[in-house]
């Protein structure tokens, strides 16, 4: 890809920042295997050496047969709205319900953090929000819309109790009178809110959501332009079962939805390899000891575990995991390539891998201008949920001019872009509008995330060791 | 395939009072009905009686019918019109679902993102997730079962007890639900069935007061591994229960369940035609109604799956065409005068003998003159 064991800080080169800004272009399409959905390679697809399946569903493009073409442009408006819903206040756990949910599953004998009394997704929802904002004034700065009238963003929490995120797209769409909407994090919130947009008809764009079953909902309304966990978790079987050959996998994941659901495809696909997981093994969001579990994962001899949930609770499943003398290879999921994740791990990190869903150590013109406006605008670096929901409005933004101030028009836009180039890289939609471009390996060595492709990781070139010697 | 079989019917508009004389029996199966007389009433049509052309809900009282509106509530009685919009006291303009409470005359109005209301003896009392025991505030459907009004929210189910005012949840915690997103209900004597949205069918026994919960087998979004192996997929939108047969409309098909075996229905295997079901309404164990994005698909009779489905067959045709399909083949195709610009399909409801449909754009009464069941 993209340079082999590149370092995970991007270094800002303002020489190369010449470029225009994101642009609908044409990429190279990387070779795919079109005939499955979803990318998905023979050997992991359901049932496969026992049953061709009666119907095998989107592999048809989605369309959207209702009323809304005919209606009419408004005569006169003063902005252009774009709704955004995310995960913005700290308030509560989306996947739990409350905040004295959390600090009850909290392990009393361990040093309580505060971290869940505000939302674990909000750091997460704010970083996509800085993104949203940057693509709208940057687009106003060229002069909004067709040139003449700003867009604004509307934005709106999802993080409150019941399950806000629904009511949130109802009073965006019939309330603030937005054109598309962007959100949001969580999965099951993303779920709400695109079976509410689907009846008020109106776009969702997501850039943060990567459950597979997102998009599985045959709604003609929803698109998302981030590489999903379908995608990251058949890279990491690869990597797992191919490469590094292990056969003794266990799990500790997340009881919530996201490491319910985020883990399937690699639970399937060690099944459909023959290895299936010695165990599943979960934990609550907010827990800090997870020596009952380690130790009983440990007595089954594994020779690799894996873990989807948040990155604080993965980095101190870690850190225990090596503290009990445990050397396996962990693997795990994007949400813990993060400086939290690496400033609770440590030096003694051993042989850590996980999927991320595009790489952050892009040295594409277009990607080191977004990374040099973004430090410029907030004084950090950007990372994924602000560099996805940059490329997400841009794509809003470009279907909004091109079809006019017309919900259903603004759809047709979406879904007849195939591919997109945007400061993540090349994006490919399959029939359910959902990005399958490739995903990549992060590989942490010496306290930094080296980030591989595909054909790099799995490459005979490349040694990662032995199972267990880290 | 279809094409290979059709019989294109010349006959006149007027002669298209239930199926068309001049076109020939099939002598091994029989006929089915087919609807070829329809009124149609858009917001511009009836002059604003009908206050807003995107219908969410029909539901039948008498001989009168109540629509629920993306702009208000609507009743349809003795060809007149009358609404009611928040300036009247309606909490919430979305009326996503309606029941009549056949003890009281109470109506019931699932409020999209509103909570519910009910509307009695003129007013109307709005419960939300802040003042009841509503899990949700975005409510997709509602039914009365004896004393209940069930409630399908997209945090799960609640239940409230017109009698002693309270209030039942049910959610992951109470019912075997893997997601709690709840669609639709459809309330019966003994049975109550919910549409969870990616936890297919939920049926609720009302004698034992347990759960049952119906999901695909394969147990994978994005295959059907067995036509006839159980529910086509877990991303159902309404449920219908009838001479103790379960109609259950999915996203990727309809199923059918008589207790024993199960009956699968996609696109290409069928008369239905579109997999996008938004709704369905069985209106015997052997004929269901399915309200889909590219029309209406009738299965008239189940025995010799016969099918009957109304649709524009392009988007500049003046009118709506049914298509008589047999075992997924077309034998004969209809003309009708059912002129609504748009074949999207949301919501559907037999009163007497006539059909309704609400689409996004507009509301249509098939007439059903001569109406017989099955095939003749």
């Amino acid at each position: 890809m993209k340079g082999c064991a590149v370092v995970f800080a991007v270094t800002a080169v303002a020489s190369l920042c010449t470029l225009g800004t994101t642009v609908h272009a044409q990429v190279d399409t990387v070779k795919s295997d079109t005939a499955s959905y979803g990318r998905t390679p023979w050997e992991y697809r359901p049932y496969n050496r026992f049953e061709k399946a009666y119907k095998e569903f989107f592999l048809d493009v989605l369309e959207y047969h209702g009323y809304g073409r005919h209606i009419p442009e408004p005569e006169h408006v003063e902005t252009v709205k774009i709704g955004f819903v995310g995960p913005i206040i700290g308030s509560v756990s989306e996947s739990l319900g409350g905040p004295e949910d959390i600090v009850l599953r909290v392990n009393q004998r361990q040093i309580r953090w505060d971290g869940y009394q505000a939302s674990h997704l909000a750091p997460l929802g704010i970083k996509m929000l800085q993104g949203a904002r940057l693509a709208v004034e940057q687009a106003n700065a060229r002069g909004g819309y067709r040139g003449r009238i700003p867009y604004q963003l509307v934005i709106r929490n999802d993080n409150g109790n019941w399950r806000s995120s629904g009511r949130e797209v109802i009073t965006l769409a019939y309330q603030d009178s937005v054109w598309a909407i962007l959100g949001t994090v969580d999965g099951a919130n993303s779920h709400i809110a695109i079976r509410a947009a689907l009846k008020a008809e109106i776009v969702v764009m997501n850039t943060a959501d990567t459950d597979p079953t997102f998009v599985e909902t045959a709604i003609p309304w929803v698109f998302r332009n981030i590489t999903d966990d379908r995608q990251m978790c058949y890279l990491l079987a690869d990597f797992a079962f191919k490469k590094l050959r292990l056969q003794r996998v266990a799990a500790l994941r997340a009881v919530n939805r996201y490491g319910r659901m985020s883990i399937d495809e690699f639970r399937d696909a060690a099944t459909r390899l023959g290895n299936p997981f010695m165990v599943e093994l979960e934990y609550q969001e907010g827990d800090t000891d997870f020596r009952p579990q380690l130790e009983r994962i440990k007595s089954l001899d594994v020779d690799g575990v894996i873990t989807y949930g948040n990155s604080r609770e993965s980095a101190l499943l870690l850190k225990q995991m090596r503290d009990m003398g445990m050397n396996q290879w962990f693997l795990g999921s994007d949400r813990m390539v993060t400086q939290e994740f690496r400033d609770i791990v440590g030096a003694s990190h051993g042989n850590v891998a996980a999927g991320f869903p595009y790489d952050p150590t892009s040295t594409d013109p277009r990607y080191l201008r977004f990374a040099k406006e973004f430090r410029a605008k907030y004084g950090e670096d950007p990372e994924t949920y602000a560099a996805h929901a940059y490329d997400g409005i841009n794509m809003l933004i470009e279907a909004i001019e091109r079809a006019g101030l017309n919900r259903a028009l603004i759809r047709d836009e979406l879904a007849a872009m195939k591919e997109y180039l945007g400061v993540t890289g090349p994006q490919e939609f399959d029939p359910v509008f959902s990005d399958r471009s490739p995903a990549v390996l992060a590989i942490l060595r010496d306290g930094r995330f080296e980030f591989y492709s595909r054909e790099e990781a799995l490459s005979d070139k490349m040694d990662f060791g032995s199972p267990r010697t880290p | 395939m279809r094409r290979a079989f059709l019989i294109i019917v010349t006959c006149s508009f007027p002669m298209l009072d239930g199926w068309c004389q001049s076109d020939p029996p099939t002598p091994a199966t029989g006929e089915p009905y087919v609807y070829t007389k329809w009124e149609s009433f858009t917001t511009e049509s009836t002059h604003g009686g009908l206050i807003n052309d995107h219908i969410f809900y029909l539901e039948a009282d008498g001989d009168s019918l109540w629509i629920g509106t993306e702009g208000g509530l609507v009743l349809y009685a003795d060809g007149t019109w009358e609404s009611w919009t928040e300036e009247d006291g309606l909490p919430w303009n979305v009326v996503m679902g309606i029941a009549k409470d056949p003890k009281t005359g109470d109506l019931w109005l699932a409020l999209f993102g509103e909570g519910i209301a009910r509307f009695s003896g003129g007013h109307f009392q709005h419960f939300t997730q802040m003042n009841s025991g509503l899990l949700n505030d975005v409510s997709y459907g509602i039914d009365v079962q004896g004393d209940y009004v069930w409630v399908a929210s997209t945090a799960g189910i609640s239940r409230y007890n017109q009698v002693t005012g309270e209030w039942a949840v049910f959610n992951e915690k109470h019912a075997p639900m893997e997601e709690v997103w709840t669609y639709n209900v459809s309330a019966h004597e003994d049975k109550v069935y919910f549409a969870v949205w990616g936890g297919g069918i939920l049926e609720w026994d009302v004698a034992t007061e347990t759960w049952t919960d119906y999901v695909d087998p394969d147990r994978e979004m994005e295959i059907d591994l067995y036509r006839d192996d159980g529910l086509i997929h877990v991303i159902t939108t309404s449920a219908s229960y009838v001479d103790n047969v379960l109609w259950a409309a999915t996203y990727f098909g309809l199923s059918r369940y008589d207790g024993r075996d199960w009956r699968g229905y996609m696109d290409h295997d069928s008369g239905l035609p579109s997999n996008f079901i938004n709704f369905a309404l069985g209106r015997s164990g052997t004929s269901c109604y399915s309200a889909t994005d590219k029309g209406l698909g009738v299965l008239a009779d189940f025995t010799t799956d016969t099918w009957v489905t109304y649709a524009r067959d392009s988007e500049d045709a003046a009118t709506w065409t049914a298509h008589v399909i047999v075992e997924g083949q077309e034998v004969k195709t209809v003309p009708t005068d059912l002129d609504l610009p748009n074949h999207f399909v949301l919501s559907v409801v037999i009163l007497g003998d006539d059909v309704w449909i609400g689409t996004g754009h507009g509301l249509a009464r098939g007439i059903g003159k001569g109406y017989y069941e099955g095939l003749r």
